[in-house]
């Protein structure tokens, strides 16, 4: 079984290539100690607004931050964040999910309205509400992007279990006397599993851009941090004059973006047999 | 009807679906009971509520189906009086059932072994107790290369080595009643002889009570103690094997086995039943089965035969036979 994976993962061109740039990533994120020249709060106000040079790979800011390691700081609060929040948010998504698809009635219908209410509003507004009830802070980040956007595993899980208890395996289960909790985790959830994988890996990239752009709106991870979205949206000012402090942060915030989109993408063909001819 | 023997009784049991289209009556107000260490055949045509008779037994009628009316007495138990945990106790237990199509009916993502363990862990035994029993029970139900097979997915193995595990699951907890809703269906002809062997030295080492429910006349033939035959969510025959094989009373059991294929005659086509079942919803006036009948009088459109007496044991409902 893992073998087969493996050896379908290898064919598979669009999940190589997501993969590779997740591992560097990640890699980039671990050791951000030994890549990063400097600290990223270390100013050097001689220095500031340098072209990318053999000292700043990337050029400096205008406190004279060296960019470079702000970026490279910055993979570890969007990886951390990003996984955090799909971690909170599925786990929230899942349970609904199964609870309304299994037993259906009544408990499906408002499990299905809350979703449909938060599914109805536009993500970045809401998470915008919710920081500013809470207060701009990295935390509230992770808790407003999970409360927005956990929708999405529980419509599909709710999807997917409404077919799968009908499954003669689950009513062969319920005749040999499973309770439901045991049914739901043993027969359901496994079943499941290959899309939630998938909604996963999707949800990722989707949260890791939420977090830049309540960064970039001043309401994620406070200055100095160096989250992506806060790099980015400190070099607008300079945008004509010194453009490397933007254009940076944006092309790290588009590289790990698409590499979780091409890992979802390419799970997806190799999880469903379906898409398989 | 009830005598102290019995180990199933249903009285008057009625289900019925609530459809877009109306009101689906798709078993009504059957009754019969089961003995201990008998092999009960419920036969009829598709769509005549036999598997709903079964589901109405562990109270798996989902919605929206419903059980309208009737009782369900299984060793002096309502099963219709017990809640959603009593159940619990009585399904697998007390109460098993194997299914139609055993191709979908283990879960793909467990391991054999794990599957049947499963089952036997709810007997509150320990889970690496239940790890080897598992393997045992593989072997019990003939499958070749136990030990190897125990470790396979499902669809790794054969329609009929699947069967054959959910058989196994089913008896490894020795359930007083097992009911097999078509069991061989989708098997083919050497399996299905195996499969029924498994099911007849089931009811004699464990003494388990056999509610079959097929349509082929063959395999009751081979097996079955007594039979109730079905039709339109109505039983219109019961009897012992002998009786309704050597003299079927109703005449949609006499249709029935006129149509069964037979080596030792030529006749060229086989004989068919003309039309087919009454739609649920607007059942025909009078007995059910007026319009395909080749006897139907007049009366027949207007009066509901009842169940009577032919002989003892053998019951049927038709008005013609009362001459």
């Amino acid at each position: 079984m893992i073998k087969n994976f493996i050896s379908e993962g290898l064919k598979n061109k669009t999940f190589c290539v997501g993969f590779f740039i997740f591992i560097s990533v990640l890699f980039i994120a671990v050791f951000a100690d030994i890549i990063a020249p400097y600290a990223y709060d270390e100013m050097e106000i001689i220095n500031k607004l340098t072209n990318p040079n053999q000292q700043h790979l990337f050029g400096t800011d205008r406190y004279g931050r060296d960019v470079f390691s702000r970026v490279v700081f910055g993979s570890r609060i969007a990886l951390q964040v990003g996984l955090i929040v799909v971690l909170i948010e599925s786990f929230i998504g899942i349970s609904l999910g199964l609870l309304a698809g299994y037993y259906g009635g009544i408990t499906n219908r408002i499990i299905l309205f809350i979703t449909d209410l938060t599914w109805s509003m536009p993500p970045i507004i809401l998470a915008l509400a919710i920081i500013t009830m809470l207060g701009p802070s990295l935390n509230n980040v992770v808790i407003s992007i999970a409360v927005v956007s956990w929708a999405q595993f529980t419509r599909i899980v709710r999807a997917k279990t409404q077919s799968l208890k009908n499954m003669p395996f689950v009513e062969a289960a319920r005749a040999f006397g499973e309770n439901d909790f045991n049914i739901i985790l043993r027969y359901i959830l496994p079943n499941v599993m290959p899309s939630i994988i998938v909604i996963t890996t999707l949800a990722l990239p989707s949260a890791i851009l939420l977090t830049s752009s309540l960064g970039f709106l001043g309401l994620g991870a406070q200055p100095p941090l160096p989250d992506w979205g806060v790099i980015l949206s400190n070099g607008i000012p300079f945008i004509r004059k010194a453009p490397w402090i933007a254009i940076f942060p944006g092309l790290a915030i588009a590289y790990t973006v698409l590499g979780f989109n091409l890992i979802g993408e390419g799970l997806r063909d190799i999880l469903d047999p379906k898409l398989k001819i | 009807m009830t005598t102290e023997k019995d180990l199933l009784s249903i009285n008057n049991l009625s289900v019925s679906y609530n459809t877009s289209a109306g009101i689906v009556s798709a078993v009504e107000g059957i009754s019969f009971s089961i003995e201990e260490k008998e092999i009960f055949a419920l036969v009829g045509e598709s769509g005549c509520g036999k598997s709903t008779t079964a589901y109405a037994l562990m109270r798996l009628i989902s919605e929206p189906g419903e059980i309208t009316g009737g009782n369900i007495i299984f060793q002096d138990q309502d099963l219709l009086s017990l809640n959603h945990k009593e159940m619990f106790n009585i399904r697998g237990k007390k109460i098993s059932m194997i299914f139609q199509n055993p191709l979908d009916s283990l879960n793909p993502v467990l391991r054999i072994r794990s599957q049947v363990s499963e089952a036997i862990v709810l007997d509150k035994i320990s889970k690496k107790a239940a790890w080897k029993k598992a393997v045992e029970i593989i072997k019990e139900v003939k499958i070749p290369d136990a030990d190897e097979r125990a470790n396979s997915y499902p669809f790794e193995l054969s329609g009929g080595m699947r069967q054959r595990v959910m058989i196994g699951m089913m008896i490894s907890r020795k359930p007083k009643l097992l009911i097999a809703d078509e069991p061989t269906t989708a098997l083919d002809v050497t399996i299905q002889a195996q499969i029924l062997e498994i099911i007849k030295d089931l009811k004699e080492e464990i003494g388990t009570s056999i509610l079959l429910i097929t349509h082929d006349f063959g395999i009751v033939a081979e097996i079955a103690d007594r039979i109730a035959v079905m039709y339109a969510g109505k039983i219109v025959e019961i009897g012992d094997v002998f009786q309704i094989f050597e003299k079927p009373c109703h005449p949609y059991t006499q249709l029935l086995m006129g149509s069964l294929p037979r080596a030792n005659k030529k006749e060229g086509r086989l004989k068919t039943i003309f039309g087919s079942v009454p739609n649920l919803i607007n059942l025909p006036k009078g007995c059910r089965f007026n319009e395909r009948c080749p006897y139907s009088k007049k009366k027949c459109q207007e009066i509901e035969p009842k169940m009577e007496e032919v002989k003892k044991g053998h019951l049927c409902a038709c008005i013609l036979m009362r001459k």
